[in-house]
């Protein structure tokens, strides 16, 4: 596989879930390219933020569509999702950009 | 907490206040709940995001200003409770700092503070009005007039004729009059005549005037122009008198009129023809028929004589009565914040407002100023208004003017005679039961009374304010007797002051 190692993540997924997965169980939501297998997504979280990477799930977001207007749709498209769970005592901090 | 007063030049203290940086912290965290129920961030419900998520969103400003903003008001309030400012109005944050504590700096209006200094040592002269015989004679030509005949007439209109016009004034001098300004315009203008703002929006600059069914008295010494009840002279129903006057340059009956040229349209609608009754013994019975004593001619100038002696009095006294509390403002030193003035000034402006029945916003249309111009214009009489007032409290403190229920109730008794008749006094009677009117009623009583002994203090007459509470309470009644004495003689010569109002 060909895919860099800073490819791999997209962005941290943001939302009143991933603060509290975050707060209460360290683990950690990113979107991720949707080719990047487990592996590859332990990988680049020890590497990138320097921590221990107890267990990696993963799980593809299915493309939603909602109508907007007569005839004009909006949609998503289908994107993959990874909750990361890090050894206890690491964390990352993403929001304080 | 801690509080710093420091009073400031314009009647304003600041207030400089520390707090605590955990209560501001916390008050940030309950600034930042707030915004986060009104703000939608994407991936939260409203309410639901997180402080950082929120300060990343919203900029940690924000959520200070909000907080500043919420805990200034909680502040100023304890504030206002523990320090010893006594403040007027709503107060004002200046600036807000957050290092090395957390401090607030309001700037907040004073209460008005007065110290009437030696104000017992004022004295003023009171100059007695004097009516002479010329005002007598005129208050019973008027009265005259008042019971003349009236027939309609067809001939030509003379001098002393009364004439029912429309009449349509031009100046002529500076600007070019408009040609279509002739008869026509009258009756196009005739559906709004009586529209007051309409007659308003008519008298743009170079109107005089513009009137529909004017009553005019064709006399010499009381004309819109001089020359023009002459210019009339002469004048058939329904003719069209077109003519120029030119007031003179040193005219100061019309003012600012002096030097302008006029040019008139006059269309002549009725003609009248007036007989004045003789002046004699049955001409002063008629008028005085409904009295139980008819008067003879002597008597009833002496009447007149004595009323118009009794306004004179009153108005003399009233004016003379503010010119000393005017003169004792000037005196004593007062002192109040910049926005007792404007409070007033709008108070007077709404008022004068309201008595032209007229809206602020229409009025500024009309006049094409704007409200500081207005707020301007009212600054002077606000802050004349104000020193008065403050004066006439500290006044009625200082000397212990009060109003007892007995004088109250016994001021009502006669007001609602005076006013509604012996009659109807009692049905009337049963409106001053309600608070408000009373309150109205005890305020107008008591600035009576402090009036009164204003004037006793200029004039010298004033006993000391060492009195005892019952002295007191009979120098006022004394007082009091005077001023029941020159209402007294109101109600029988309702006659004459309408002549009065009328010679004006």
């Amino acid at each position: 596989m060909n895919l860099h190692l800073y490819d791999v993540i997209v962005r941290p997924v943001v939302s009143e879930k991933s603060t509290l997965l975050a707060e209460y169980e360290n683990q950690y939501v990113f979107e991720v390219a949707p080719t990047a297998n487990k592996i590859q997504i332990r990988e680049a979280i020890e590497t990138i933020f320097d921590v221990d990477v107890v267990k990696v799930r993963t799980m593809v977001m299915p493309a939603k569509r909602g109508q907007r207007g007569r005839k004009k749709y909006r949609r998503t498209s289908q994107w993959k999702k990874a909750i990361v769970t890090l050894a206890p005592g690491d964390s990352i901090d993403l929001f304080d950009q | 907490m801690n509080i710093q007063t420091e009073r400031l030049e314009d009647h304003t203290a600041r207030l400089t206040v520390e707090i605590e940086a955990t209560r501001f912290e916390k008050a940030k965290q309950q600034a930042a709940r707030n915004i986060s129920r009104k703000v939608n961030i994407p991936g939260f419900r409203k309410g639901k995001a997180p402080y950082r998520i929120l300060a990343n969103f919203v900029g940690e400003e924000a959520i200070v200003a909000e907080a500043v903003e919420q805990l200034g008001e909680d502040v100023y309030k304890s504030v206002l409770k523990e320090s010893d400012v006594e403040v007027y109005g709503t107060a004002e944050l200046e600036d807000f700092t957050l290092e090395p504590l957390p401090t607030f700096k309001f700037r907040v209006p004073l209460q008005p503070s007065i110290d009437l200094n030696d104000y017992r040592s004022v004295r003023l002269d009171y100059e007695e009005p004097v009516i002479t015989d010329e005002d007598v004679d005129n208050a019973i030509n008027s009265l005259l007039e008042q019971h003349a005949v009236i027939e309609d007439s067809q001939g030509p209109v003379q001098i002393g004729h009364r004439v029912t016009v429309d009449i349509h004034g031009v100046f002529v001098d500076e600007e070019q009059p408009d040609e279509d300004d002739t008869d026509e315009d009258h009756e196009a203008h005739d559906h709004e005549h009586d529209d007051v703002i309409d007659e308003r929006l008519h008298e743009a600059p170079n109107y005089l005037l513009h009137r529909h069914d004017m009553q005019i008295i064709l006399e010499a010494d009381r004309e819109i122009a001089p020359g023009f009840a002459k210019a009339m002279e002469g004048a058939t129903l329904g003719e069209l008198r077109t003519f120029e006057l030119t007031y003179p340059d040193d005219d100061e009956e019309h003012g600012e009129l002096a030097g302008r040229t006029v040019r008139f349209d006059v269309v002549v609608k009725k003609i009248e023809n007036r007989t004045l009754p003789v002046l004699n013994d049955d001409f002063a019975a008629r008028v005085t028929e409904q009295e139980d004593q008819p008067l003879t001619l002597l008597q009833l100038r002496m009447r007149i004589r004595e009323n118009l002696e009794a306004a004179a009095e009153m108005d003399a006294r009233s004016e003379y009565a503010w010119k000393v509390v005017d003169k004792i403002a000037e005196q004593a030193t007062i002192s109040y914040p910049e926005e007792l003035v404007k409070d007033e000034s709008n108070r007077l402006i709404d008022n004068a407002m309201r008595r032209m029945n007229i809206s602020r916003d229409d009025y500024l249309r009309l006049t094409q100023q704007t409200e500081d111009d207005l707020l301007e214009q009212f600054h002077e009489p606000a802050i004349r208004s104000i020193q008065r007032g403050l004066v006439l409290r500290e006044i009625i403190e200082r000397e212990g003017i009060e109003i007892t229920e007995d004088q109250l109730e016994k001021e009502i008794a006669n007001f609602v005679v005076a006013q509604f008749g012996e009659e109807q006094a009692a049905s009337f009677r049963t409106l001053f039961e309600d608070k408000a009117m009373r309150e109205t009623m005890r305020t107008d009583l008591l600035q009576e009374r402090v009036l009164d002994h204003i004037v006793a203090i200029a004039k010298g007459e004033a006993a000391q304010p060492q009195l005892t509470l019952e002295e007191e309470d009979e120098e006022n009644e004394d007082e009091n007797q005077v001023s029941i004495e020159s209402e007294e003689s109101e109600p029988v010569e309702d006659a004459e002051a309408d002549t009065q109002g009328e010679s004006e």
